[in-house]
Formats: C-alpha cells, structure tokens, sequence
C-alpha cells in the first residue's frame, strides 16, 4: 500500500477545517438575540436654574437674507420681560376683541376701531402693559395655526404701533387653534374663533 | 495510486461546494419605491398563536404583506413561540427558503416576534424593517392641555414623557437618538425644550419674545430649525441643538411655519403665506433666497416632512377635510394618499404615519404609500396628532 501522500493529507486537513468552519448550517437554527427594553425617563421635576438665553451670534458667511425689507413688523424685544409676569386683567378689555377672516393675518377695516379704543386706553394708563392671544379656528393644521395666530396678534401689535403705543408695552402669544371661544363645528363658531384677545398686564 | 487521486479531488470539491454561498444567498437588490402602485404581497402565516400571531400580522400588514391561505401565498411564514418565538419563509412556488429557520430569545415575546417581522421584510424585499421603531406624539388631556407620549410604531408601551399639566406639543426626534425636542407652554408662554430620554434631563433651547415652536433636528443630528417670531413675524432659524449659533433663514412679513429638513441637510422646507395662501418652499441651511416647491392640484400646503431617502415631501393640504398628500422633493404633480393630517416618515421612505379624526377625537394612523393600505395604531390614550417617527 503507498503511503498518503503530502497533497492528499492537506486536502483532507482542509476539508476537515471547512466542515467545521462552516458548521452544520442545515441542522442548527440561528439564533438573534433581542436586548432588554430601557423606557424614556420622565422629567416632571421644577426647571432647574433656567440658563441663560444663548447669545445671537451674527450670521456666518453665506448667510445672506433676502433684500425685501421688513416693512411693517416691527422686531420684539429679545427676552421676555417682566411685565409678562403681572397679573393678567382680561375683563377691561374683552368687548375689543377682534375677528379675523379666514386664513388672514390683516386688521380689517371694520374692526380698526377696537384697535384704536385699546391704543386710547394704553395711552391714559401709562403703567400697564397689554398682552395680545392670537386665536385661529380650526381648520388649518395645528403648526400652521400656531404661526398663523401669532401673525394675527403680531398684525394687531403693528397697528397699536403705528398709533403711538411704546413697542415694549405690546407682547404676543399664540394658542392657535387650542382654545376655541366656540366649541362648534361650523362657520358660525369658525367666525367667533379667529380672533386676538386683548389681555391686560397690570405692575404689581 | 488513481483512488488517491481521485478520492482527494473528491474531498477538494466537497470542500469548495460547502463553502460556497447557498442557493438561498442571491443577492437582493433594494429599489426605493419610484411612486407607482404596488400590490400587497400575499403570505400566509402558520404556527404561531396569541399575541404573537397578532403582533406579526400587523406588523406584516404594514410592511405592505397580505396574509392569505397558504395555498395562493407567494411566501408561506411558518413558526411558533412556545417560550421563544422561530419562524422560517420559503417561497411557494420555487421552494427556495427565504428565511432560514431562525429563533429569538431575550426580551419580550413583543420585541422577538417585531425582530422575526423585520427579518421577514428584509428577506423577502430586500428593505430594512420598521417594526422596532418608535414614535412620539401629542395626546390631549384636556381642552387646551397635552402632553408628549412616546410608544412602539404599533402603540405598545406608550409612556407620558411630560406631566406638566400644561400644552407640550409638537415633538420632534433627533436622530438615531432617544432625545426629543418640543414645544411647551409649562412657563405659560411657547419655548422650545430639548429632552434627553435617557436622562430625562430638559433644557429650554429657546424662549425667546414671542412665538418659539415646530422644532426639526437636522438628519446628522447636529441642527435645530424652529419657527420664532421675536423678528415681528414668524421666520425659519436654525441655531445648534442647544440654541446658540442662531440664524435667522426667512425674512417676510407673512408667517412661516413647519421647517423640514432635506435627507442631505442642505435644505430647510417650510410652508410660507408670503404669496397669500400657505405654499410649500425651499432655502439653504446656509441661506439665501427662498424658492417655492410647486405642488400642482395642492392649494393650501401645510405641515411638510421630507422623505429621509430625499425623494418625496409629503404634507396636509387644506381642503374641505385635511388630507395626506405627496409630491417629488423638486416639486410637481401632488397626489392624495389618504384623509388625514401632520404626517411624518417612517425610516423606510415608504411609510407613512398620520392623524385622522374620527368622531370627536384624533387617532394616529399607519399608511403604506405603495400599496395605500391604512391601519390605525392602536392607543388608548384619548385624542392623538402631531405624530413624529424616530429616524
């Protein structure tokens, strides 16, 4: 009988190897391993020291903004101040409430007076501050009707503006669509939610 | 000497045969989907009981599957889960095994049976699976009040991420992170909040005069854009995810609202009424000049989200009732998908999830854009919006 030779024993080596390096994949089911779920933490502590409002640094270069000047919105102030903390009157106020047409951010000439009534009334009671909600129905979606009734309350601040009311005196919220004067579902109830509130903010 | 021979070339070509890819192996080229219909692919699923059996069907239906007897399948599923759930595919009629048999121990019987569903998905189409994803999204607890919610894509383990009592709204997911950005009215006026749900440490990123709202993580995870309105109108800016490096990208006496990132992150989105009605635009995250993205047949375009595959923008048209539709990225014919609104991707690029009303309160809704198939998740949590899909 000839002795193996050198090839036939490293051919059969390396079967062996490759037997064993490709495992018996018909027979063994593979098996994944799922990792244990971690659920959100929840913060509903007090805000700790809330930090300081991040500097505005100036645009880089490339940022370049569009030319059409700003006409007409006049800026807010950086931060809140601290009239936004007084106590609210929404009672002295309330028959000035203003309405708006559907998806429109403009003072209507028919309801101009309300406005002038608030810049009188601001202007004899040199103290307070006003707060001006804007409100929207609800057929437009929820973020687009966040914007557009802070536009609405913004338009009405403009319009207080330009009849001498101090821009510092005059601040905007929105709650969009969230706080309907009418719970109802048609034009009627659409009419009486698209409006600004006047809200008073009287110095401790 | 020649049964030598002829034995070791026989071991030699043993050898090459069992190392050699298998016949299941082929290579599965993933398409994108270009916009045509698509029919649900038919499966049948066997073997599997409870629970599982459903967690799998939904997930399977979802994907864009429809589960019918096994004799007209083009793929039978068949598996179990006596204490860990298997499962194998195997096409009818070629016979090739998809899947191999394949079990999954560790978690949940939940978690496992979403890996097998993923695994199904990638088998048989070649596409990643969603059914481990997350969402988060807005519930209302009372008139004017709400809080963020983040749970499974399905509605399983859905847990409060805010008790404030107050309005959270508007939650937006960095990516590939367990971190949300929204917005709050908890200090009674709208700031942006950055919230790591690891930690469940909160930061306020802006609170500026005004309007501070629609947060939107860039897709590398290192922007935030946001509506702010201290300007005197409501602008898109992008500013860092911890608010500084502000910079103001639209400047127009009208509102802007809803920024979206483009899938590069070259490009912010935004719906804009300077034109009058809400449209749908585009501007560089470097800035410059704003360009309208043209939606033929859409009027009033709100509430965008851009395809994280880059190739669709899909958004909530203003009609008598809200609904879902979609247009290329460059702009063009708009297509309606469904009644709905505030939609948001799924990391797959095919599918959709939205809120739809239905009596007095909102559900959030799965929509499968190829095959238009709709299924509603399941929350019993009251009303539901404002959905976002983790990426």
């Amino acid at each position: 009988m000839n002795r193996p030779s050198f090839l036939n024993l490293s051919i059969m080596i390396g079967l062996a190897l490759s037997l064993s390096v490709a495992g018996c994949k018909k027979r063994t089911t593979g098996i994944t391993r799922i990792p244990e779920p971690q659920p959100p933490v929840i913060d509903n502590s007090a805000s700790p020291g809330i930090p300081a409002i991040p500097s505005n640094t100036s645009p880089g270069s490339g940022s370049t903004l569009p030319t059409d000047a700003n006409i007409g919105t006049t800026a807010l102030p950086e931060e809140r101040g601290p009239a936004l903390s007084w106590p609210q009157d929404r009672e002295t106020l309330k028959a000035q409430t203003l309405y708006f047409d559907y998806d429109k951010a403009t003072v209507q000439a028919s309801e101009r007076s309300k406005v002038e009534s608030v810049a009188s009334y601001l202007k004899n009671e040199a103290a307070v501050h006003l707060l001006v909600e804007g409100h929207c129905d609800e057929r437009g979606t929820e973020e687009y009707n966040r914007s557009l009734g802070e536009r609405r309350a913004l338009a009405v601040r403009e319009y207080l503006i330009t009849l001498g009311v101090g821009p510092e005196r005059v601040h905007t919220k929105s709650l969009g669509e969230s706080q309907p004067a009418d719970p109802g579902h048609d034009d009627a109830a659409w009419k009486k939610n698209r409006r600004a509130e006047f809200v008073l903010l009287r110095p401790r | 000497m020649k049964l030598n021979s002829a034995f070791s070339l026989a071991c030699l070509a043993l050898a090459i045969h069992i190392n050699s890819p298998a016949a299941e192996d082929e290579d599965i080229t993933i398409r994108d989907w270009v916009g045509g219909p698509e029919r649900p692919i038919p499966i049948s699923m066997a073997g599997f009981t409870g629970e599982v059996q459903s967690i799998l069907k939904f997930d399977l239906e979802v994907a864009g599957f429809e589960i019918v007897e096994p004799e007209t399948a083009q793929f039978n599923i068949t598996g179990s889960n006596n204490g860990q759930v298997e499962g194998t595919v195997v096409d009818r009629i070629s016979k090739a095994t998809k899947l191999p048999r394949r079990a999954y121990t560790g978690g949940t019987p939940r978690t496992q049976t979403h890996a097998l569903a993923d695994d199904i998905v990638k088998a048989i189409t070649g596409r990643a699976g969603i059914a481990k994803t997350k969402i988060a999204f807005k519930v209302e607890s009372s008139q004017g009040k709400s809080e963020i919610y983040v749970s499974d894509y399905d509605g399983a383990n859905a847990i409060a991420v805010t008790k404030d009592d107050s309005m959270a709204v508007a939650p937006a997911w960095v990516p590939a992170k367990r971190w949300l950005f929204y917005t709050s009215y908890k200090s009674s006026w709208p700031d942006i909040y950055s919230h790591d749900l690891n930690t469940g440490e909160r930061k306020v990123v802006a609170r500026y005069s005004g309007l501070n709202t629609s947060p939107a993580i860039s897709p590398d995870g290192r922007f935030l854009a946001m509506i702010l309105s201290k300007s005197g109108s409501p602008d898109v800016y992008v500013a860092n995810l911890d608010g500084t490096g502000l910079r103001q990208l639209t400047k127009t006496r009208e509102d802007e609202s809803s920024p979206c990132w483009s899938a590069d992150g070259k490009n912010v989105c935004f719906v804009s009424r300077a034109g009058g009605r809400p449209a749908l635009y585009v501007v560089s995250a470097d800035g410059g000049a704003m360009r309208q993205i043209k939606t033929i047949g859409a009027g009033s375009v709100t509430e965008p989200e851009w395809s994280p595959n880059g190739k669709w923008i899909v958004f909530t048209v203003l009609r008598r009732e809200f609904e879902i539709c979609l247009v290329p990225a460059e702009g063009g014919e708009a297509r309606t998908l469904a009644a709905g609104e505030d939609a948001s991707w799924a990391p797959n690029s095919r599918t959709i999830i939205f809120a739809r009303r239905v009596g007095n309160k909102r559900v959030l809704s799965l929509l499968d854009a190829p095959t238009k198939r709709v299924k509603d998740v399941k929350l019993n949590l009251g009303s539901a919006s404002q959905p976002s899909w983790a990426k």
